[in-house]
Parts: C-alpha cells; structure tokens; sequence
C-alpha cells in the first residue's frame, strides 16, 4: 500500500483540500438569511420567503456534502480516507494548543450525509407542514442553525469545537421545542429538555477535563539529553498504522505529545502508549539538526490515564469513559437522562423528526463512535455502556407500548431504539450502531412525518382539537384513517415493518448485526446471554407497540364521517408534496438496510456491505480481538431468525389486539386489570420524573428551604442585631452631638450674637458720641503712648 | 514788641489746647451740623496754632507756618465738601440736625 504521507499525524492523507468549510457556512448563511431576510420579506411573498431561504440553504448544504463524498471520499482508498482541515487556532493554555479543526473521515461523512439528507427532507416537508404558523422565520432559521450546528458537532477536529456543535444543538433543540412558547407544557418541555441536557454536558466536562489531565504523560529521558528536553511537543516514532496495527512504517512519522483535546492526538498518544514495549517503548526524540541517537526518550502520553486511580480504587480510564457515556447519555436520551425526550415533543413534528428522532439525538452516539479507541481500551466502560443501552432499550419499549399520545410513542421508540445502538458501541461494534443510526434516521423520520400528516388529518376531521392541540395526537381519537390516507398508510407500515425489524426491512439488518456482535463479544464484564434476553423480549416488544400504534391510527374504529373540509385539505401541492417527502423517506427505511448492510452470512464469500467496508477502516485497529474473531454462522442464523420470528409474533400480537378494537376490548380490559401496575410504571416512562424529582428537584427544593431558613434564622437575625446595634450607637453619637458639639457650636455663636447685640449698641448713629468716643479713645491712646513711650 | 515779647511759647499752647478742646467740646455737643462744623475749624485751627508758635520760637525753620498754610488750604476745601454735604442733607430731610439724620443706622 506503499507509504503514507504525513502531515501532522499517523492517520493524516496527503493534504487534500476538501472544502468542509463550506458545509458548515452554507446553513449558517442560510440561518442568518432566514433570520433577517426572511423576515423582512416575509409579508411581500406571503410567508413564502423564510421556507425558501431555508431549504435553499438545506438543498445547497446537500448538494456540497455529496459532492464531497463522491469526488474526495469515496474514490480515495480506505485507509487515506481522513482529510484534516485545519481552520484557526483558539487559544493556548500552558501546553495545551486547542485549534478549530474539521475532520472528514467515514464516521465523520456517513453523519454528515445522514443529516443533510434527513435534513433537506424534512426542510422540504416543514416549508409546507409550517404553513400558516406564525413565527416561520424564526422556526426556518432555528432549523438551519440546527443543522450547522449538527454539522459542526460531526465534522470537529476535537472536543472544544465539537462542544461548540454540541451545545448549539442543544440550543436550537430548546429553541424548537419551545417554538410554540404560548404553550406552558412546551416552554417546560424545552426548559426540561434544556436542564437535563446540562445534567449530561457538566459529566461530558468532567470527562473532557479528566482525558485532558491524563494525557499529560510522563517522560524519562536518559543519556546526555536529559534536562535538555522541556515540555516536548513532537517526536518521531518509527511506527505507522497500517490497518493490520502498528507497524515499522518506511518513513519517519511524528507524533505530537502532551495534553491535547483532538481526537486524532489522542488516539494517536494512546496507540503510541499501547506499542509492543520492544519495538515502540522507546520513541527516539526528535532533536532536529542535533541528531544524537544515544538519548533514549521513554515517553507515556497516557500514563496518567492508563495506571492512575480515581475515586479510590477505580481505574482512572474507567471514570473518564463513564463521564463521557454520561454526557453522551444526556444527548441521546440514555438511562437516567431519558425522560426529556417523550416531553420534546412539544415541538412541531418536524423538530421531532429531524432533531428528536433522526440527528440530534444520534449526537452520544457518534461521540462513543468516535471515542471507540478510548472504551476500548476499558472494558469495565464498555459494560456499563451495553447495559445502559439494553435498560434503556428495554425501558423505552415497554413506555413506547403503553403511550396514548402518538408522538410520545413514537419519542419512547426512539429512547429505545438509540439504547441499541450504545449496545452496538458496548459490544465493541461502532459500525453496527453507526448502521442503526443511519437505518432508524430514515424510519423514524419517515414514522413522525407521516404522524405529521395523521395529526393534521385528524385535526381537520374533529373540529374540537383545535382548542386541543393534543387532542389531535391522541391515538384514541384516531382510527379508520387508511382510506383516507392510503399512501401515508403504507408508508408508516413499510416504517414500522423497519422498526420492529421484519425480515428485509432496514431495521432487521442493523439490529440484527447488533445483537450478533453482542453474542459474540468477550470483552464484557457481565454475561451477554442476559442482556440478549433482555434484547430479544424488548424485539418483541418493539414490534408490538409499532404495529400497536399502526392499527390504531389506520384501523381500529371505523372510517371516521368524511369532512367538508377533507377534500381540500387533502387534494392540495402542500399534502402531495409532503406525502412524497414521506414515501421517499418509507422507500428508505426499506431500502437503505438491505442496499448498504447485508449481513455477511448471506453472500458465499462472507462479502460485508457496503456500508461496512465503508466504515471499517475507521474502526480497525481500535478492536484488535474482532479481527481475529469470527462471528460462526450459526449464531448468526440464529440471530436473524429469532429475531425474524419474535418481530412477526409481535405484529401478529398488534394485529390481533388492535386491528378492531371494539371486539378486542374484553380481552384487552382483562389484560389491563392483570397488568394495571405494570402499565401503571410503563406510562410513566418508569416513574423517571418522580426520579428525578426525588433526586434532583427535591434536594434542590431543600436545599433551597435549608438555605431560605439559614437565611431568615440566621443571617438575618445577624444583621438585625448588627442593625439595632448601630441604632443604639446612633443614639449615643446624637445625644453627643445634641449636648456635646451643639452645645460648644451654640455657645460660640450665642456668644457672638451676643458681643454683636452689645457691640450694636455704640453703633446709635450719633455723631456727637462718635466724636466723643474719637476724642476719648485718642485722649486714651496719649496717655497709653505717654506711659509707654518713657 | 517787647508786649510781644513777654509772650512765650506757653501762652500760645495754652491758648491752643483751649481752642482744641472748645472746638472738641462744640463737635461733641452741637446737634446742629454746621455748629460741628465750626467746632471742627476751632481744632483744626488749633492744630494750626500750633504749628506756627513752634514755628515762630524754633528760629530760622519756616516749615511749621508752611504746613499752616496747608492746614487753612485743607481747612477751606474740607469746609467746601462738608458744606455741600450738609446742603445735601438738608435738602433730603429738610433739617441739619445730626441726631436725626440716621437713617444709615444698622
């Protein structure tokens, strides 16, 4: 494969300029001109100018992405297939350099591509679902924003402008949800939203700080070199990766060292500290001019972060990685910081879509993704983080089966379905999740945007729900719909067959290949079989409340009385367009799975996908053990037919329940008394606010009490003394000035008055006594002068 | 002369310290503006007399009866400007009486 160029690390290609840049101005612009020309054009094009705007920006966002994957990324070989962008740098703080930096890589490209077309998908959709809202400029600039920001999140060269990306979409999300802010329950869902993403971002800090600690390193520098060598920023290594691990590379290579926050530094320090201790263990110092190979300089970039302990006797790697995880799992929704998804929903259906379904949500996901070098390294995390994902994944379904409201269904599926992919990321299989993130973009956009046009639906049949808006999205006021709406009909089905994993539906493929690299991990701390189970009853599970929700919109009741108003709603360019947008998206999450990712049992050769070799290259090198391991044929059979077959049973389950509800109903009253707790705890979405109110609220509230009663109690009264004491004071200090000073003042003054009245009165205006008191006074100075002068 | 001569310097101090205090005695007494006048011209005569009896028994100095000279010059100028004034008031309160004239009185 002849030898890799370098410029700046072991994995940096040939400088190729690939215009990143572009992708991350493009719906910035956008985002600004929908803010301010939208607005002010708004009125002369009849609401028209902030959609275009906005999906102009979407479509030429679109376009660059795909140019730059099929001219730069695609034709290039596997392994050369990571373009650094390097923009400006930030700031330096003592060692650290933090730069802005953007990095084109397949992890990097499949979420680019991901967003940009769910993105200008949904764009397109919400320009005719938002028609007649106010406050459109502002919704089409936010959803831009978003759309930058996600960007930014998935094309950063490290944690400091990723955390930029992944705070702005946090923004926009409470933005979003918030859209409708007249509504008290969506102010208080994006507020809740907004503070339980905090919750996950200060564990995300936490984690950052901790790798940024233990990358310090620590070095031994032998021979003459010794004290010469400061902090030492860069040093050749005679290894290079190779894709089958590190090897003797024909070049020179340098590798930068010391604390550093790029992903692609650290990765490389972690490799250069996990070398074979014979061929790596001592990287020569790069002395430049003065080349003098009798210094041997053993550096460790990450002695801290492999050996140290933290919180007593846990392995200092091991804390870091479950901070991340816990700031991943405030994004993505993850046991414990799940329960502001079901309430996100307050926003407009295609925020739901596109944030709270398809992109924003994936965000933990990808960090894990990209950080799959780090959990590798501990398995202890790796645990924590598949049973995280297969409680959450259980948790979300069973809360998905029981919801009333559509969209709150549809919110519970996708808490589910994200908790796959962090077991995808606990097994070690990145790809595998990154499949499911691409594979439940498309199906779960598909669901919400079709449930966009059920609500409308419904909401043009019962006159009510306009005073209602959740009356509208209330599965019990549905049913009947599929004449009505045939296409959206079929559509949701081909999502839902994706979601609940029906044979050769897209969402088979990818939780399929999941759940294979879950039985057949090693690395795990705890027994796999188990959270398999687990996994399997929650497959069931998710056919169940898929088709559930299925039946219940498109059948269930009889075809509700046709409304005048039907006709026109339903004939109009809006409608159809919209409906198009969710056929293409229904053709995706058929297609996209079977296309990108067949499983590798179903060729002769053992061929992976598409998709797979795509994003291979990314990965190796991190998971040593899985090269080796090959996953047998059997467990894979075993797995695509259990899951087949717990997939079919739970649709035929829905239909069987669902399909009319009239006739079903004792059967379901009987099972609803039997379960009445259970469903109870499962509407809830487990009791998690009551969680959180237990844990969080109610120690604030306490807190707060505590703190309002020290207040009163204490501070106070302190001050109320200090205060009566200087009363106290004041009143001696004016009985001072009452008596003491206005006495002497008063007595001076008095005195003068008086020596003036007396004085007045030589004044009587006669000049006879003048005269007289001239003579005398002068008679007086004689004999003064007389008795004086001798 | 020899009448003269029997009059030493003492008979005109004497008479001058006479003059001097009639002239303080009419300023302090007199109501009657231009009566304070006059008792103001009876000192500064006086003062005059003076000045020439020491003049005339100090032999040879005339610089005495030149101030004397002065003294009259200064005695008519001041009685110009006082006369005016004491015109002026009793145009103003048709009266020249001091003791009435006081309306400058704090």
């Amino acid at each position: 494969m002849g030898s890799i160029p370098y410029s700046g690390g072991w994995l940096t290609p040939p400088g190729i300029d690939a215009p990143l840049g572009w992708l991350l101005l493009l719906p910035l612009l956008g985002a600004l001109a929908t803010a301010i020309l939208g607005s002010l054009l708004d009125r002369r094009f009849a609401g028209r100018a902030a959609p275009a705007l906005a999906v102009a920006a979407m479509l030429a966002t679109l376009a660059m992405a795909v140019v730059i994957f099929f001219t730069d990324v695609l034709p290039v070989g596997a392994r050369e297939r990571i373009f650094r962008q390097p923009l400006f740098p930030l700031f330096v703080v003592g060692g650290v350099r933090v730069s802005f930096g953007l990095v084109m890589d397949p992890l990097s490209a499949v979420m680019v591509l991901l967003v940009t077309v769910l993105g200008s998908l949904i764009h397109l959709y919400a320009a005719f679902y938002m028609d007649g809202e106010r406050g459109r400029p502002r919704f089409f600039a936010f959803l831009n924003l978003f759309v930058f920001s996600m960007v930014l999140l998935v094309l950063a060269d490290g944690f400091v402008p990723m955390f930029f990306g992944w705070e702005g979409v946090g923004a926009c999300s409470y933005f979003l949800i918030g859209f409708w802010f007249r509504r008290a329950s969506a102010a208080d869902a994006a507020t809740k939203a907004f503070i339980v993403n905090r919750v996950g971002d200060a564990a995300l800090l936490i984690g950052m700080a901790m790798l940024l600690w233990g990358m310090g390193g620590v070095e031994m520098v032998t021979g003459s070199a010794a004290g010469q060598l400061g902090n030492v920023v860069t040093r050749t290594g005679p290894m290079v990766e190779t894709g089958e691990g590190l090897q003797p590379s024909p070049g020179r290579v340098k590798i930068p060292v010391g604390p550093t926050l790029d992903f692609h530094e650290i990765r490389d320090q972690l490799r250069l500290e996990m070398l074979p201790k014979a061929s790596a263990g001592t990287a020569k110092a790069d002395s430049g001019e003065t080349a003098d190979a009798s210094h041997d300089v053993h550096f460790r970039p990450a002695a801290y972060l492999l050996n140290r302990k933290a919180l007593g006797r846990l392995p200092f790697i091991f804390v870091a990685c479950v901070m991340l995880l816990l700031g991943a799992a405030g994004k993505s929704a993850q046991l414990p910081l799940y329960a502001w998804l079901p309430d996100a929903m307050a926003g407009p259906t295609p925020v739901s879509a596109l944030i709270h379904a398809a992109t924003l949500v994936t965000a933990g996901v990808y960090l894990l993704a990209r950080l799959s070098f780090l959990f590798a390294l501990s398995p202890a995390a790796l645990t924590v983080v598949a049973v995280v994902g297969t409680l959450t994944a259980f948790v979300g379904a069973t809360a998905a089966l029981v919801q009333n409201d559509l969209k709150r269904v549809l919110a519970y599926s996708t808490v589910s379905q994200l908790g796959y992919m962090f077991v995808a990321l606990g097994a070690g299989a990145p790809g595998a999740g990154l499949f499911h993130v691409v594979t439940h973009g498309f199906f779960k956009a598909c669901l919400f945007l079709a449930a966009g046009l059920v609500v409308h639906a419904v909401a043009a049949n019962t006159p009510e729900a306009a005073d209602r808006p959740d009356l509208a999205q209330d599965l019990r006021q549905m049913g009947g719909l599929a004449r009505q709406l045939p296409l959206t009909r079929w559509a949701y089905f081909a999502a839902c067959a994706a979601l609940a994993g029906l044979p050769f539906a897209s969402g088979f493929f990818s939780k399929d290949l999941i759940l294979t690299s879950l039985a057949t991990d090693d690395r795990l701390s705890i027994s796999t079989p188990a959270l398999l189970v687990v996994l399997a009853v929650t497959s069931f599970l998710t056919a169940l409340y898929a088709f559930r929700s299925y039946y219940l919109i498109f059948f269930a009741r009889p075809a509700p009385p046709a409304h005048q108003g039907e006709t026109a709603h339903h004939g109009g360019l809006g409608d159809r367009a919209m409906t198009g947008v969710v056929l293409v998206l229904a053709v995706g999450a058929v297609v996209v799975g079977p296309a990108l990712g067949w499983p590798d049992n179903w060729t002769s050769t053992h061929a992976e996908g598409p998709f797979h070799r795509f994003v291979a290259s990314m990965f190796e090198g991190d998971w040593p053990r899985r090269e080796v391991l090959r996953t047998p044929v059997v467990v894979e059979w075993g797995m695509q037919i259990g899951g087949a077959v717990l997939a079919l049973l739970g649709w035929a389950v829905a239909r069987a329940l669902y399909r009319d509800v009239a006739a079903t109903a004792p059967a379901r009253r009987r099972l609803g008394e039997r379960f009445a707790g259970a469903q109870r705890l499962f509407a809830t979405g487990w009791q998690a606010d009551r969680v959180y109110h237990l844990l969080a609220v109610a120690p604030v509230r306490a807190l707060a009490r505590a703190a309002t009663w020290l207040d009163r109690a204490v501070i106070d009264r302190a001050v109320n003394g200090l205060a009566a004491l200087g009363v106290r004071l004041g009143r001696v200090a004016g009985l001072f000035d009452r008596h003491a000073v206005d006495g002497v003042v008063g007595g001076v003054s008095q005195a003068a008055l008086a020596a003036g009245r007396r004085g007045a009165r030589l004044q009587n205006g006669r000049i006879n006594s003048y005269v007289l008191g001239i003579a005398m006074g002068v008679a007086a100075l004689v004999v003064l002068a007389y008795f004086l002068g001798s | 002369m020899t009448g003269l001569a029997s009059i030493g310097l003492g008979h005109f101090l004497v008479l001058s310290a006479l003059m001097f205090t009639l002239g303080l005695i009419t300023a302090a007494t007199r109501r009657s503006a231009v009566a304070i006048l006059m008792g103001v011209e009876l000192i500064l005569n006086a003062a005059a007399l003076n000045f020439v009896a020491f003049s005339h028994f100090s032999r040879g100095a005339i610089t005495g009866q030149v101030f004397a000279v002065f003294v009259v010059v200064l005695a008519a100028a001041e009685a110009t400007v006082a006369l005016a004034i004491v015109l002026a008031v009793f145009r103003g309160f048709r009266t020249v009486d001091v003791t009435d004239v006081s309306t400058l009185k704090g």
